[in-house]
């Protein structure tokens, strides 16, 4: 049995909205997940790659840190890191941070035109 | 190609094929195909199509090579079998034979889904596609297939220079039948490596990539060309652009719908017609580098069947092709039954495959999407533009090799092209090998932007009575602001179905 973890990580502490989130399987499909900062360090700490960490509402600045020393700060071999703020309204929020993902997932400035 | 069979008779009349008789059989191949002895011997070939006919038995026997690098339509009626390889071919067979083409609803629903219209059939009902790994069999006045898939062990042990051994062989083996090569090189790692294996030991090679107006580069930046410039001048070969324009994306997308054996979303066969039009006189792709030894759909598959395992794995397959199976609804009057339909269409080919689920998705993207997607997508493209396209990471050689290895040196989650990159590391940039994903992409919006009026119509589509009439008259839509690959994939399929008709064979 393969190993999985998410790849493309939300960092937020609302659960409910994690959950909102983490039951559609359409967001699963994108190996995305809810997860606190500490289930992010966690993973990060057992050296899993991650391609995508969105920041919500100003939660998950540490991990920021945390890359940057990893990493030493070059940003070719970080994650891409995205930071949004999301209202209340959980199916609101969802389709913000869809949206991120989406166009963080693509490459260069050809997001936003499409994809093939 | 092609060839008529009355069945009454088994006359044949035929255009294009090698004919080859022995006592009892008739054998008809593509050319390159003359050293066959029986359609059997498809099973061990690549690059061709045969048909044999035994009078005596009144058995006819027919089908693509192995993992199906060059397509076979066929029809049959009461008293004729019609074979080609070309759809025009089809149109005006049809019409001399007054037989009524019926759009098949179920073709469309995968079509909107995957992005194409699978093997197997085509967006009509009486025209059928050749699977690959399948023989047909015509007795009796009818046609049976015969699965003649073999299954691959893994080997213990089994080495990834095994596989690069057969690389570089299948690369020596063409680069000695031709003088010169241009590369289809996106910068990415697949075709990065056939530019390696051909811009040594003496070969010349040019990289040709996808060039673009100065408008979409102001506006969208150059893509993917920094790492096509990176390769160039890594292999010292010249790097040249296949350009794809506003006004030459309109032209390709004429020939494309014109000559095409289906509609295809998927924007990269306009890149393929582009690279085609520019090519001088031989292609080498790193098509294979994706279904062989990546597996692009394999991560987000499994992270969603390990959360959600109750769902079911025709329905994550769908939805993992990013299209718009999610859309079915919105786009067919009978959107849910349509849904069910793909759903099970594709549980059933998962079910073929053996092995755990990495395995059968290996051998999904090998089998099902090169025979029916990837293999026409260069094959019509050549066809057009007298060029003659080979994908050596795909050859048969390397892809029974690739599926000795064991599964989790080819993938492990979330990483493919574990071999790939082994076995070219240090022969091209670091840089190449580490980028990150992201597949040919188009600047699809800036080219539907200045496409004429005219090129834009739904109006067949309308009168077919499978599309819902508010997403067809939905101004967002008919704009291209809901969304512009769906559009893409509405105005592409009304213009293949004028093409049909002859109404559009300018």
């Amino acid at each position: 049995m393969i190993e999985v973890y998410p790849c493309r990580i939300i960092i937020t502490s609302n659960k409910q909205l994690a959950d909102d989130y983490n039951k559609d399987p359409e967001n699963a499909l994108a190996a995305s997940r809810c997860i606190t900062v500490e289930e992010a360090f966690d993973l990060l700490e057992k050296n899993k790659e991650i391609e995508t960490i969105i920041l919500v509402n100003e939660e998950g600045e540490e991990l920021v840190s945390y890359l940057g020393e990893q990493f030493t700060w070059n940003k070719q071999n970080m994650p891409d890191i995205v930071r949004v703020d999301v209202p209340e309204d959980h199916k609101s929020a969802i389709k913000i941070i869809r949206d991120s993902l989406a166009k963080s997932s693509r490459l260069f400035l050809w997001a936003d035109v499409a994809a093939g | 190609m092609w060839l008529e069979i009355e069945l009454d008779s088994f006359n044949v009349q035929h255009h294009g094929f090698v004919e080859n008789k022995s006592s009892n059989n008739i054998l008809y191949v593509s050319p390159g195909f003359e050293h066959l002895q029986s359609a059997r011997d498809l099973i061990h070939n690549e690059r061709g199509i045969a048909i044999e006919i035994n009078i005596n038995k009144q058995k006819i026997t027919f089908g693509r090579d192995y993992l199906g690098q060059y397509p076979l339509l066929f029809m049959h009626t009461n008293n004729k079998l019609f074979l080609t390889d070309d759809i025009l071919h089809i149109d005006w067979w049809s019409i001399k034979n007054d037989i009524n083409l019926t759009l098949s609803e179920e073709a469309l629903a995968l079509y909107f889904s995957l992005g194409y219209i699978p093997q197997d059939m085509t967006a009509f009902n009486e025209v059928k596609s050749c699977k690959n790994v399948t023989l047909y069999h015509y007795l009796n006045n009818s046609i049976t297939e015969e699965n003649v898939f073999i299954p691959i062990e893994e080997i213990d042990n089994y080495h990834i220079n095994n596989i690069g051994e057969y690389i570089f062989a299948e690369a020596s083996k063409i680069a000695n039948n031709h003088q010169h090569f241009d590369i289809w090189c996106s910068g990415g790692i697949d075709s990065s490596a056939m530019a390696y294996c051909f811009s040594h030991n003496g070969r010349s090679a040019d990289i040709l990539t996808l060039g673009y107006d100065e408008d979409a580069l102001n506006k969208f930046g150059d893509g993917e060309i920094k790492y096509a410039k990176e390769i160039a001048r890594h292999c010292q070969s010249p790097l040249r652009y296949a350009q794809l324009s506003p006004s030459n994306f309109i032209h390709l997308h004429k020939q494309f719908t014109r000559g095409h054996n289906s509609p295809v979303i998927d924007t990269c066969v306009i890149a393929k017609y582009a690279l085609a039009q520019a090519t001088l006189n031989t292609a080498i792709t790193g098509e294979g580098g994706d279904p062989v030894f990546g597996g692009v759909k394999n991560t987000s598959v499994l992270f969603a069947h390990a959360r959600h395992p109750r769902l079911s794995l025709g329905w994550l397959y769908a939805s993992a092709h990013c299209r718009f199976f999610n859309r079915l609804n919105d786009i067919f009057i009978h959107g849910n039954e349509l849904a069910d339909y793909v759903i099970e269409y594709l549980n059933k080919k998962i079910e073929l495959y053996p092995g755990e689920l990495i395995r059968k998705l290996f051998y999904l993207n090998t089998i099902e999407k090169q025979g029916g997607m990837i293999f026409p997508q260069a094959y019509y493209p050549g066809k057009r533009y007298g060029v003659s396209i080979h994908h050596p990471l795909t050859n048969l050689s390397v892809y029974q090799s690739a599926f000795q290895l064991e599964d989790e040196k080819r993938y492990t989650y979330p990483n493919g092209k574990l071999v790939l990159s082994q076995l070219f590391q240090g022969k091209i940039p670091e840089s190449i090998i580490k980028r990150k994903k992201s597949g040919t992409i188009i600047p699809l919006k800036h080219f539907i932007e200045n496409m004429p009026a005219n090129s834009i119509d739904v109006t067949g589509l309308k009168l077919t009575g499978y599309f819902n009439k508010e997403i067809l008259e939905h101004t967002d839509f008919l704009t291209g602001n809901d969304s512009p690959l769906l559009f893409y994939g509405f105005i592409t399929l009304n213009k293949w179905l004028l093409n049909r008709e002859g109404r559009n064979h300018d």
